[in-house]
């Protein structure tokens, strides 16, 4: 490994347009929790993070601007910890937090990661919680054991946990057309600026994972479908004209390549519910989910839309524009497309399984996405021992679509127990 | 545990109403206990904006600049006319009606529109004044002109502000406004300047504004057109 290696690197091809899309008030964020069975003591806190931030060199970072790209720099500060406040997941700022792209907070039992997109994708920040949680408990004098989840802060960094494995992995010779078309979006009375109102449901997993079954599909689809299903009745409701739904569902890509990075390496598969056919039951969304999830997911297909995405990077021309020409491009394409072609986003975890020794330890874990600027849903999800946390993010002040949700999931027999950051 | 009579869900034993209906929770089994602390905390962190004030005062300065420039330059070495007082009326005409609103905390828009009318009429005034005084085209033209517009625009403010009014509706009386104003103003400085081709202009103007006035009177009774426009344009 070379000696600098981790003093500087560049944007994978993800975090290359989350900065373009930065704007006063929002920028891609999302968080991560994790509630301990004790009171957090920020003291060792801080020396678990200074440690964690050795192994896992990819946050230890600020980002600076190029003259064509933006790129990484080892940071020289001491990144904060602070007392986590309510308006969770507002917009990121290069200047403040010492130039580090993640903050940290703890509260009662709670530790708090809010991390910017750029820096990585959900599994590279379950890694950083895992790791971190890991590392708080063995300062704590527990015995603490390591998995993929959980690394050891005693060992050195692998340059493979840093790599941009959508360069690496990104060779189709197809061409992806992407869809465009605008569709619908829930709207209501907009919070004021930085806030936004967080909801978080604890369900027991196999009553969720039995109902899914019963449906013969996977949890991610049983949900998926249903916050679909949600947004196209209330659509209906609003008896105007019927756009299409589409949500947009983030793979991890560590599956069907042998990825190892601990940056981002996700892609966002897109469902489409389309009104104007006819009537749908809950059921024909349901199946109409699992198939087009089912569909896309296949490796070749992942690739094009890779290699698709890789396209400005790759351009011989383009990739010479100078960096504020391509931020501009990057802002206006993100405002025309982006959120206005999807309606919502359901992100899924899936199972994390820290090592006994460390997850005997965790309550439970928590997944936010950042609210959008239009979306007034964006969910988040994930699995943890006997508990699958579903969250919402709106971005609205009314809480119709979350109590449609978690209401219907009540009368199919789940129980649901919620909290949240509204007042 | 308490729950939601009306949602089903239950709730953290923080809360004191649902988070999704806002139905009371009262657990009778809570009573005379202390509550727990909330899972999220009760404190904001609303980061610093730029201040809007800030930037006006910027802008102000950038644009004070070439005008100090420019009345050193006349009264030294250009003095064969007060030729930088025009640049200064101009500027402090673009300053008023781009820059001056941001000075203000909260928008007062008749007071805005009285200033910017007072200061629109200075403009014209002291160019007027400024020449040789031949012509009398401050009262015959320029005086009718902005109050005509000035008028138009207290009517509007007047219809618009403070009421929902439907989009089309809104963008029906602009251009009424709009086409009233083109007649007016064109016969005006035709009659005022003896510019024939001014008048001709603003009838052309105007019959352009009849015809659009006609499509949105249409769009906006119809409600199938409406449908349509707001699929085509995604509205």
């Amino acid at each position: 490994m070379r000696k600098n290696t981790f003093d500087w690197f560049r944007l994978d091809n993800a975090a290359k347009i989350f900065p373009g899309q930065n704007t006063r008030g929002w920028s891609s964020v999302f968080r991560l929790g994790a509630e301990l069975k004790q009171e957090v003591d920020p003291e060792i806190l801080r020396k678990a993070l200074d440690n964690t931030l050795k192994r896992i060199p990819s946050f230890n970072v600020r980002i600076r601007k190029g003259a064509f790209w933006f790129y990484f720099e080892k940071n020289p500060g001491q990144a904060p910890i602070m007392p986590d406040i309510n308006n969770i997941c507002y917009r990121i700022s290069f200047k403040e937090n010492n130039g580090f792209l993640f903050r940290l907070y703890y509260r009662g039992r709670r530790i708090n990661v809010d991390v910017y997109h750029a820096l990585c994708d959900g599994y590279g920040a379950i890694v950083f919680l895992g790791t971190l949680v890991g590392e708080y408990l063995r300062l704590q004098g527990e015995e603490v054991a390591y998995n993929n989840f959980v690394l050891d802060t005693k060992e050195p960094p692998r340059e493979s946990e840093l790599e941009d494995s959508y360069n690496k992995y990104a060779d189709s010779k197809a061409k992806f057309k992407r869809p465009d078309k605008w569709v619908y979006h829930y709207r209501g009375t907009k919070m004021p600026m930085h806030r936004a109102n967080y909801t978080i449901a604890e369900m027991p997993f196999e009553q969720v994972h039995r109902l899914s079954k019963s449906y013969g599909v996977t949890v991610t689809e049983f949900l998926a479908a249903l916050v679909i299903d949600v947004l196209y009745r209330n659509q209906l409701s609003e008896g105007k004209t019927q756009k299409e739904i589409s949500a947009q569902i983030p793979v991890n890509l560590r599956k069907p390549f042998p990825s190892e990075t601990l940056r981002n390496f996700v892609l966002c598969l897109r469902v489409v519910i389309d009104p104007t056919l006819g009537e749908y039951t809950f059921e024909e969304i349901l199946r109409s989910v699992s198939l087009q999830l089912k569909l896309a997911n296949d490796k070749k297909l992942i690739n094009a839309l890779m290699t698709e995405n890789l396209k400005l990077e790759r351009h011989p021309v383009l990739k010479y524009l100078p960096l504020p020409v391509k931020n501009l491009g990057v802002g206006i394409s993100f405002a025309i497309t982006a959120e206005q072609t999807t309606s919502t986003l359901v992100s899924s975890l899936g199972l994390i399984s820290f090592p006994d020794e460390v997850s005997r330890h965790i309550e439970k874990l928590l997944f936010f996405t950042g609210a959008g600027m239009v979306n007034g849903t964006r969910c988040a999800t994930l699995t943890f021992k006997d508990k699958l946390m579903f969250s919402f993010s709106n971005c609205y002040k009314e809480s119709d679509l979350e109590r449609e949700f978690y209401t219907r999931l009540v009368k199919m027999g789940v129980h649901v127990k919620i909290e949240s950051n509204r007042d | 545990m308490s729950y939601c009579v009306n949602c089903g869900v239950e709730l953290h034993e923080s809360a004191e109403k649902c988070v999704l209906c806002g139905t009371a929770v009262l657990n009778p089994n809570n009573v005379g206990k202390e509550k727990p602390e909330s899972p999220f905390a009760p404190e904001l962190h609303i980061p610093e904006s730029v201040s809007q004030r800030f930037v006006a005062y910027v802008i102000s300065m950038v644009m004070l600049i070439p005008n100090i420039v420019c009345l050193l330059f006349n009264a030294t070495l250009f003095k064969d006319s007060f030729w930088s007082l025009y640049i200064f009326e101009t500027s402090f005409l673009v300053w008023t009606v781009f820059v001056f609103p941001f000075f203000t905390k909260k928008r007062k828009p008749y007071l805005m529109w009285a200033f910017d009318t007072a200061v629109v009429l200075s403009y014209f005034y002291f160019f007027w004044a400024m020449g040789d005084g031949t012509n009398n085209w401050f009262f015959t033209v320029a005086l009718p002109v902005v109050l005509t517009a000035s008028v138009q625009m207290l009517v509007y403010m007047l219809w618009a502000l403070g009421k929902k009014r439907h989009v089309i509706l809104k963008t029906l009386h602009l251009f009424i406004d709009f086409a009233i104003f083109s007649l007016i103003s064109g016969l005006v400085i035709s009659a005022g300047l003896g510019f024939k081709i001014a008048g001709i202009i603003g009838l052309i103007v105007f019959v352009s504004c009849l015809c659009i006035i006609g499509f949105l009177v249409y769009c906006y009774n119809s409600k199938s057109m409406r449908r349509y426009l707001s699929k085509r344009f995604f509205t």
